[in-house]
Order: structure tokens, then C-alpha cells, then sequence
């Protein structure tokens, strides 16, 4: 089933190419030649969709230097995340720290060729008693510890393009309070892999991925590749529905859940109707999310006097959802609590000499 | 002789490509067609020259000299991108 005229064409151009080379088929060469090609590769870009876009262009018979130079930075970007990988898992598994591969460091292996799941980063999920430790042999392999990035993960560089996310938590309290509790002994439920790997089960991995999404969905929003994730995954995993259903209950995502695997039916695999909203808000999102959607789902129903002091309000006490995302974020302010109540005018100068502020107050002013 | 441990060579829509995946001198991407990826897949393992001759000459229907140049000459290449371990 085509993808409805309400969609710009960009869009449903990409739509069409990512589901070809989804599907291991080629688009119509008439059909691809007539396609703006510099407007698709702008939105694939966006999406983290490129290699996809490159490699069903270059099966239309359209290879170019753009598709070249997608594919090959896919492939690169690829190969130079397997040789950290197979460093960082040979440490840990030395030192007998567990660890548990996430979101794209998974779901590459049930893309279509090598390198078409696209990755800013590889994320693992490891032992939240020893990170510190894991810090240590990430350190001993050459990267540098970029920033705690919330109270659940620290980022880690190598190089230009070498970047790793450990997990100490899959959600904070910030991110809800179902999410929060239903997460928090996760390592517990995890399946012994080799080494000390461990992985979800299949039902587990596909529920987080959905919970992931969720948590995105209420931020700045999830893009095309998600829902291509969702489709290769389901399509190649045979999932217990009944667990499905059940654990989907209790994250309170059973209407999320389906809609989203539906729309991923529907969108690549011509199955059913498309929510065209939803698609809609995923085409506006991009993979990373969009700061317009992070603002309007701030400001949902709130007045401007609301909206800002919500913006300034800062957790004084750790029975505050968001104290631990603050203190990870302002470690300087949280150390010396007597500095504390200069944090809101401090976030408003670091936004005022970054731009985000002006930017913020645009899309807090735009209508919707 | 095999392929060193920190090239990946994978097919992408019956391509092959051979990719460098920590700080190698080759920072590139080498592409190859059938023959090489039938080479890059005996190199997975510890192989040897002749090995890889008898291996194309009962693939390919060609004069064993030419196989033998054509082998030589593909090793050569992987050797000047630092992909072979000898």
C-alpha cells in the first residue's frame, strides 16, 4: 500500500527506498529517477536512513558519488564500532563484568546487509555495582570519559567517531515512575550469553525497545529508523504474544505498543492503514528527535508562567524524580548545595550564550 | 596466510567489501567482485598460496598459470593495504 499523498514527496520517496532495500527488492527505475534525490538523501540523512536510501538507489541503477559515500560511511562507521566492540568485550569479559549489548549494537544483525543500521553509538547496559571499574578499562583502551549523561550512563569517546554509552540503568525515575520500577532489577532477568555477555530475551528486548521509544516519543519525538528497527525485528523474531501483552500491561504501553507495530506493518510492509499523525510526528522527529517536539511536549497544556517555571524549577530533595538527572548534570551545584538556588539563573545564562533560550522561546510562541 | 583479524569483509547486494576496523595505516574501503570474496573467504582461515590456486583452478575454468598471476596479484593488493597476516 502506497504511502498517502499527505506525505511530502521527499518523504514518501524515502519511505519507498528504505522498504525496498528492507525487503530486498528494487525500486522501479522510472519511479526512482524522477525522485529528488537531494531532498531524500537531506531527510534520509536525518533518519540515519542513508545507507538504506544509497543501497535501493544504487539497485534502481542510480549509483552515485552520494550513494558511495553513504554506503561507505556506513560501512566504515560499522566496521570501526565491531573492532571496539570486540576490544571492549574481550576487557570486560576478563575482568568478569557483565554486560548486555542495546538498541543498534542488537538490531544491526537483523538488518538486511552489513552496515545498514546506522549508529552515533554503541550502547551497553553493564553491572551498575562496578562502573566505576568499567570506566577504568574503557580508559586503558583509550577513550575518554565525555560527560556523565544522566545518572543511568557516562559516554565514552575514541577518535573522531568511536563512541560507546554505558548503562548503569535503562531509565531513571525522571522517565516515569512504571518505567523506572519495572526496569530497575533488569539484570536479573537477563539470559547468560558467552563470557560474561547477557542478553534479553527476545520478549524483553522487543518491550524495551517499545519502553525506549516511549520514553522518545515523550521528548523530542523518534524517527523512520525506529519503526524500521520495529519491523525487521518482529519480522524475523518469533515473539510470545501473551507475554507481550501482559508486561506491555504493566508498562502501561499496551495502545503504544500496537500502534507502533502496526504502523511499522503498514509503512514497510503495505500491511493495514497508516496513522498518518503518528507517521507525520516520526517524519518531523528525525532519529535523534526534534527540540520543537521536546518543547511543545514540555509545554502541553501549560501556561507560559507554568512553562517557565517549570523550566527553572530545580529538585532540592532526592525523593525528586529529577534530582538524580540534576545532580548528574550540575555535579558542581549538588556538591555544594549552598550554591543550589543560583542553578535556575545559572541555566538561563549558559542557555542565553548558547542560543537555546532564544530558540526555545520560538518554538514555545509557535503555534502548533 | 590469512586475513588479519582487524579487517571486516562482508557482502552488501553481492558486492564484497573489505573494511579496516581499528587505526590501520588504510583508512579506505576496498570493493571486490565473486573472485575476490571466494579469496576473502579461504583467507577467513590459515591458507597457503598453492591452497588458494586449487582452490580457484576447481572454481574457475582457466589455465592454472593465469589463476596463479591473478591469485598473486590479488594478495598483492591486500598486502599493500596491510590486510594480510603472513
Amino acid at each position: 500500500m502506497d504511502a498517502p499523498s499527505a506525505l511530502d514527496k521527499a518523504a514518501r520517496d524515502l519511505i519507498c527506498l528504505v522498504r525496498c532495500a528492507a525487503n530486498g527488492t528494487a525500486p522501479d527505475a522510472a519511479q526512482a529517477k524522477r525522485m529528488d534525490l537531494d531532498a531524500v538523501y537531506l531527510l534520509a540523512r536525518r533518519h540515519m536512513l542513508s545507507a538504506c536510501a544509497a543501497l535501493a538507489l544504487e539497485r534502481a541503477g542510480l549509483e552515485d558519488m552520494r550513494s558511495r559515500d553513504a554506503l561507505s560511511s556506513a560501512l566504515r562507521r560499522a566496521a570501526a564500532f565491531d573492532g571496539a566492540m570486540r576490544q571492549v568485550t574481550q576487557a570486560f569479559d576478563e575482568a568478569g563484568l557483565w554486560y548486555a549489548p542495546l538498541k543498534g549494537a542488537v538490531l544491526k544483525d537483523f538488518y538486511p546487509a552489513y552496515g545498514l543500521r546506522e549508529m552515533a553509538d554503541v550502547d551497553l547496559l553493564i553491572d551498575p555495582a562496578r562502573e566505576d571499574e568499567a570506566q577504568r578499562l574503557m580508559e586503558q583502551l583509550g577513550f575518554a570519559l565525555q560527560k556523565q549523561g544522566s545518572a543511568c550512563h557516562r559516554v565514552y569517546r575514541r577518535g573522531p567517531t568511536v563512541t560507546f554509552e554505558l548503562h548503569s540503568a535503562l531509565f531513571a525515575p525522571a522517565h516515569g515512575e512504571k518505567l523506572h520500577t519495572y526496569y530497575k532489577d533488569i539484570g536479573s532477568r537477563l539470559v547468560p550469553a558467552s563470557g560474561s555477555a547477557r542478553r534479553f530475551t527476545d520478549e524483553d528486548f522487543y518491550l524495551y525497545l517499545c519502553a525506549h521509544a516511549w520514553k522518545h516519543f515523550n521528548a523530542g519525538g523518534a524517527g523512520l529508523r525506529l519503526l524500521l528497527d520495529l519491523y525487521l525485528y518482529t519480522g524475523k523474531t518469533a515473539l510470545d504474544e501473551g507475554t507481550i501483552r501482559r508486561e506491555a500491561k504493566k508498562l502501561g504501553l499496551t495502545r503504544f505498543e500496537a500502534q507502533l507495530r502496526a504502523l511499522s506493518r503498514a509503512v514497510f510492509a503495505g500491511e493495514g492503514e497508516i496513522d498518518e499523525g503518528l507517521l507525520n510526528y516520526m517524519l518531523d522527529s528525525g532519529a535523534q528527535g526534534s527540540q520543537a517536539h521536546l518543547v511543545q511536549n514540555r509545554r502541553a497544556g501549560s501556561s507560559p508562567l507554568r512553562y517557565a517555571l517549570s523550566r527553572l524549577r530545580v529538585p532540592f530533595h532526592k525523593s525528586d524524580p529529577a534530582y538524580s538527572a540534576y545532580a548528574a548534570r550540575y555535579p558542581l551545584f549538588y556538591r555544594r548545595r549552598i550554591l543550589l538556588p543560583l542553578l535556575p539563573a545559572w541555566r538561563v545564562l549558559s542557555a542565553l550564550g548558547s542560543g537555546r533560550l532564544k530558540k526555545e522561546l520560538f518554538l514555545f510562541r509557535r503555534k502548533k | 596466510m590469512r586475513l588479519k583479524s582487524d579487517f571486516v569483509s562482508q557482502d552488501v547486494d553481492g558486492r564484497r567489501y573489505l573494511i579496516p576496523t581499528l587505526g590501520q595505516e588504510f583508512s579506505g574501503i576496498a570493493r571486490g567482485n565473486r573472485s575476490a570474496a571466494f579469496l576473502l573467504d579461504r583467507l577467513a582461515g590459515e591458507t597457503s598460496f598453492e591452497a588458494l590456486v586449487d582452490a580457484m583452478c576447481e572454481k574457475y575454468d582457466a589455465p592454472r598459470e593465469q589463476i596463479c598471476r591473478d591469485v598473486q596479484e590479488f594478495l598483492n593488493s591486500l598486502r599493500a593495504i596491510g590486510a594480510l597476516e603472513e
